[in-house]
């Protein structure tokens, strides 16, 4: 079965058994070094560097899209299942304890921070792409604040036609009280993460009381602001949830770095000093 | 709902965002490091910024040449070809507005990276520079053992000095744990093989490894273990050095424990491996005893006769308590003293009533065959009642004097009393061993104890202590000497003069013993009796200085057993030989081989003492008697020390310290059956009391001398303070 045949569930079946073998070897192999007293940390130590470097060429494999090194998608499958090895490696290398050293303590809290961002970031790149789907228009990341640009104009020019054509104010006004600020700027990006509605809904509200004091043309307009209403919450909506899913790199990858950097260290002072 | 409530899709149904597609929308490239500026309004360029962040814009378009005619070529999603068109020279007429591009979000990330390198490269280099850097890079603190270390690595890590930056040039590579091991031994003398297995070298470990394998086999390794055993191997054989780390490791707090091995770690290098002590560990074979004991006591005798004994109703132990008693440490269970354990049934037989003799028989005179000694064998004066042969005390003290030793082998063997009178050298000999008595009786009487440790030195052959001179002389006094010997030879210096100075022999002449005076009313007491707590006699009607035991731990008798014990070692082995033959026979006096045991190694001795554990020893087994007393039911010691339920033939040999048998560790039967291993894994298993190897057994094999402070005698300052 090739690459391209394989099916999710065989993928992740095979996957989870490369894992639980590599993982149950490295047991043993720790096991046994322990048993017969041979320097079993340096062992599990360089194995769990070489894990992290296999890891850190997943970065490196995604700036070179030019060389023929298997999918990028075969190399993240690679990538989580190495990942979640490496988290097995750090137990048996370190145990379950707390490490005592500053050094070794650093380095400890930079594996936590580099696994845990791992893990919220492959969760969330599970759990929030499908949400976006589901709940607005899906637009590209970068394209995003030109797109909340074209749309404040829109309504702009809605609200100066509503005044030409109705002589009327109400809408300007509700737009200069309440919707300038909501279209000029990124909004609630924690109640977009958490799926908290209260401010739209409030907004929405507040358009549907102003609604009762427009005539038919105002309404017509009305209903096209309140469109875009709809439009520029999804834009937030689609940059908070999409800059998340940007944003735990911000985390993970530097975090490697500084851990590898630390590892090497650490590593040179136990062969050196053990 | 409606679009006051609804959902995105419901509200927006009717429009969409963006538009894909070649001519509809530019294309997005996220990976460049730099974005256009206008690109926030929508409006960004088709050239985009340049790789260091430049603005590259120019105009809108690059008009095509078709024909005659400039054509526009600014893409749909920008408005599609516009109204003015190119100019004439074929450049676009819209020119961009240039930008100031702005970081794509893949550079503001790589920045992070960047940064996050720096910081910790800003850290390490901050750590390994710091002075206290060291205590960043420990990792952990020391145990409590170690905890005066303090912040000083080079103490246990080599030429590990100063910062730590240091470290990582000064000694790269040359550090080694073995190297640090010698460090470790600066504080633990190990002996002289410390860092091989058991710290015993190879030639010494061999043997034992051996013979565990030859009494129990390989055993059968717990399945863990064999395992273990496939995917590694120990790495390390007997003659390979084994650095202290491999087991101990240091840094991980004040509490942790560095002798923490488990069971398998133990067992890994071991030729008999097995799961546990319930289920394999092999049947002790060593215990009760794998030798005689120091002091010979026969338990079964004492427990089934002796303590049962009306006699001995007031004396007899009723507990093991009553003689036994714990070490300091709680390990050892000891013997109590005598004067505690032995002395209410034993002191009186130590001092005469038991023994076939009472006393020792110091110098005695012996009888000599005046049939034939006479003449020119002229013996001079002799006591005519004189019946007893030549004495081992007196002939080792001859034998001193090695002008006397070839009369001595000369009369090896021979009755003095019926001399062959044809047998000139015989005859020859015995003159010249009287005479020698007679000089040594003259030097004895003039010269005092001198004369007596003279001859003692030469026969040992070496130097006496104070203490042994003391002893070896017992306080014998002038008085003692005269009143034996001045009777008997009444001309004894000018007999000797003559001897000496002019070679001439006074004739034979026997003299009968004078009477012994009439006793009065009171008959005194005999002289062994009345010296019965002690000290020099004379028996009446011999020619005879002898010495009555003071009781357990005489001085004369130790000495003299010490001294003679070792005979090998003497001037004259074999009259060294019988004297210790005499002091150590069944019956004799004093009783001492009766319960003191003679040790042949390293040197042969007699076991004065009994058992007492060698604080600086350390051997494969430990255990703790005191940790176990308050568990024990009403079988009490027997719980786990079954006394033997017949008198083992063996036990004979226990009469006496001087029977071979008695040293011959192959034919001794303690007075106890074996341990059984089921008594200590009914509490010592999984679960309940630990069982692990360590709880029992040392790794480190050998005596090992503590580490103290070598301090200099320095001369204190004068009262006054100037030096």
């Amino acid at each position: 079965m090739d690459e391209q045949t394989m099916t999710l569930e065989n993928r992740r079946y095979l996957g989870w058994t490369l894992f639980a073998v590599a993982a149950l070897f490295a047991w043993l192999l720790d096991y046994a070094l322990r048993v017969h007293l041979r320097r079993a940390g340096l062992v599990t130590g360089l194995m769990l560097f070489a894990v992290v470097i296999l890891l850190t060429l997943f970065n490196a494999r995604k700036k070179l899209p030019f060389l023929p090194l298997l999918r990028a998608s075969t190399w993240m499958q690679v990538h989580i299942y190495v990942g979640l090895l490496s988290c097995v490696l750090f137990l048996l290398h370190a145990g379950l304890k707390v490490p005592r050293g500053g050094l070794e303590t650093g380095l400890a809290v930079l594996f936590y921070l580099v696994s845990a961002s791992g893990v919220v970031g492959l969760a969330i790149s599970r759990w929030l792409p499908s949400r976006m789907t589901i709940l607005g228009e899906n637009v590209i990341f970068e394209r995003i604040p030109a797109l909340r640009t074209a749309v404040r104009c829109d309504v702009e020019d809605m609200v100066v036609e509503s005044v030409a054509k109705t002589q009327s104010s109400t809408i300007a006004d509700f737009y200069e009280l309440k919707l300038r600020n909501y279209f000029s700027r990124r909004c609630s990006f924690w109640h977009h993460i958490v799926g908290y509605g209260q401010p739209i809904l409030q907004l929405l509200s507040e358009a549907q009381a102003v609604d009762r004091y427009l005539n038919a043309e105002e309404r017509g307009i009305m209903t096209r602001i309140v469109e875009q209403i709809h439009v520029k919450n999804n834009l937030d909506f689609q940059q908070a949830r999409q800059g998340l899913l940007k944003a735990w790199l911000f985390i993970h990858i530097p975090l490697t770095y500084s851990m590898i950097l630390v590892a090497v260290v650490h590593g040179y002072l136990a062969w050196k000093l053990s | 709902m409606g679009i006051w409530h609804g959902s995105y899709h419901e509200a927006t149904a009717m429009s969409r965002l963006q538009e894909f597609g070649f001519e509809k929308s530019v294309y997005e490239r996220p990976n460049q490091k730099w974005v256009c500026g206008h690109a926030r309004d929508g409006k960004c360029c088709l050239a985009g910024p340049d790789a260091h962040g430049n603005c590259t814009a120019t105009t809108e378009c690059r008009p095509l040449r078709k024909g005659d005619h400039w054509h526009c070529t600014r893409p749909a999603f920008l408005g599609g070809p516009c109204a003015e068109g190119p100019l004439p020279d074929g450049a676009c007429c819209r020119a961009i507005p240039k930008c100031t591009p702005i970081r794509s979000l893949r550079s503001w990330r790589g920045l992070t990276v960047v940064l996050a390198v720096a910081v910790t490269l800003a850290l390490l280099f901050l750590t390994f520079g710091s002075i206290h850097g060291n205590r960043v890079i420990s990792p952990g603190e020391l145990s409590f053992s170690h905890s005066s270390v303090g912040r000083d690595c080079s103490q246990c890590h080599g030429p590990l000095e100063g910062r730590p930056a240091g470290w990582l040039t000064a000694s790269a590579g040359s550090v080694a744990a073995h190297d640090n091991s010698q460090l470790c031994l600066n504080c633990h003398p190990l002996g002289e093989a410390p860092l091989q297995p058991h710290s015993l070298t190879a030639a010494r470990l061999s043997p034992l490894t051996e013979a565990i394998l030859k009494r129990d086999g390989a055993g059968t390794p717990p399945p863990s273990l064999e395992l273990a055993s496939f995917i590694a191997s120990p790495g390390r054989s007997g003659e390979n050095n084994i650095a202290c780390a491999t087991c101990h490791k240091e840094h991980r707090g004040n509490e942790a424990d560095l002798k923490k091995l488990t069971n398998r770690q133990c067992q890994s290098c071991h030729v008999t491996q097995f799961a546990s002590l319930e289920h394999g560990h092999p049947q002790f074979s060593d215990y009760a005893f794998h030798r005689p004991t120091r002091i010979l006591f026969d338990h079964q005798s004492h427990y089934q006769t002796h303590f049962k004994d009306a006699a001995a109703k007031n004396f007899a132990p009723d507990s093991c308590l009553n003689c036994h008693q714990t070490d300091l440490r709680g390990g050892t269970m000891t013997v109590k003293s005598f004067e505690t354990v032995c002395a209410s049934c034993h002191d009186a037989q130590i001092k005469g009533k038991a023994a076939v003799a009472p006393g020792i028989a110091f110098i005695v005179i012996p009888q000599m065959d005046d049939r034939v000694l006479n003449g020119q064998y002229a013996i001079g004066s002799w006591p005519a009642d004189a019946d007893q042969p030549l004495k081992p005390f007196l002939r080792l003290l001859l034998s001193a004097d090695p002008a006397m030793r070839p009369a001595l082998n000369q009369l090896e063997g021979t009755d003095l009393s019926n001399l062959p009178k044809t047998n000139t050298a015989k005859l020859k000999a015995a003159q010249s061993l009287a005479w020698g008595i007679k000089s040594f009786l003259f030097d004895l009487e003039t010269l005092g104890q001198d004369e007596l440790l003279k001859r003692i030195t030469l026969s040992a052959g070496r130097t006496l202590t104070d203490h042994e001179k003391e002893g070896l002389v017992a306080f014998i006094s002038s008085d003692a000497v005269r009143a034996t010997f001045t009777n008997t030879f009444t001309n004894l210096q000018n007999e000797v003069l003559d001897y000496r100075n002019h070679g001439k022999y006074a004739a034979t002449l026997m003299v009968p013993s004078p009477d012994v005076a009439k006793p009065g009313p009171v008959k005194p007491a005999a002289p062994d009796a009345w010296v019965n707590q002690g000290g020099w006699y004379s028996p009446d009607g011999l020619f005879n200085l002898s010495y009555h035991p003071r009781g357990h731990a005489d001085r004369f008798l130790s000495s003299w057993m010490n001294l003679t014990v070792d005979a090998d070692h003497t001037q004259d082995p074999g009259r060294a030989r019988a004297v210790f033959k005499e002091l150590s026979a069944p019956g004799a006096a004093g009783l001492c081989s009766k319960c003191h045991s003679i040790e042949e190694t390293p040197v042969r001795q007699v076991n004065w003492m009994a058992f007492h554990p060698d604080p600086i020893e350390h051997g494969f087994n430990r255990f703790s008697h005191s940790a176990h007393l308050s568990l024990l039911d009403t079988s009490g010691c027997q719980t786990c020390h079954p006394m033997n339920g017949t008198v083992n033939p063996g036990n004979a040999a226990m009469a006496s310290a001087s029977a071979t048998t008695s040293h011959d560790a192959s034919s001794f039967h303690g007075s106890f059956m074996m341990i059984d291993k089921r008594t200590c894994a009914t509490c010592h298993r999984p679960n309940q009391v630990r069982d692990d190897c360590l709880v029992c057994h040392n790794y480190h094999i050998g005596r090992f001398e503590p580490l103290v402070a070598n301090s200099k005698m320095v001369p204190l300052p004068p009262p006054n303070g100037k030096m």
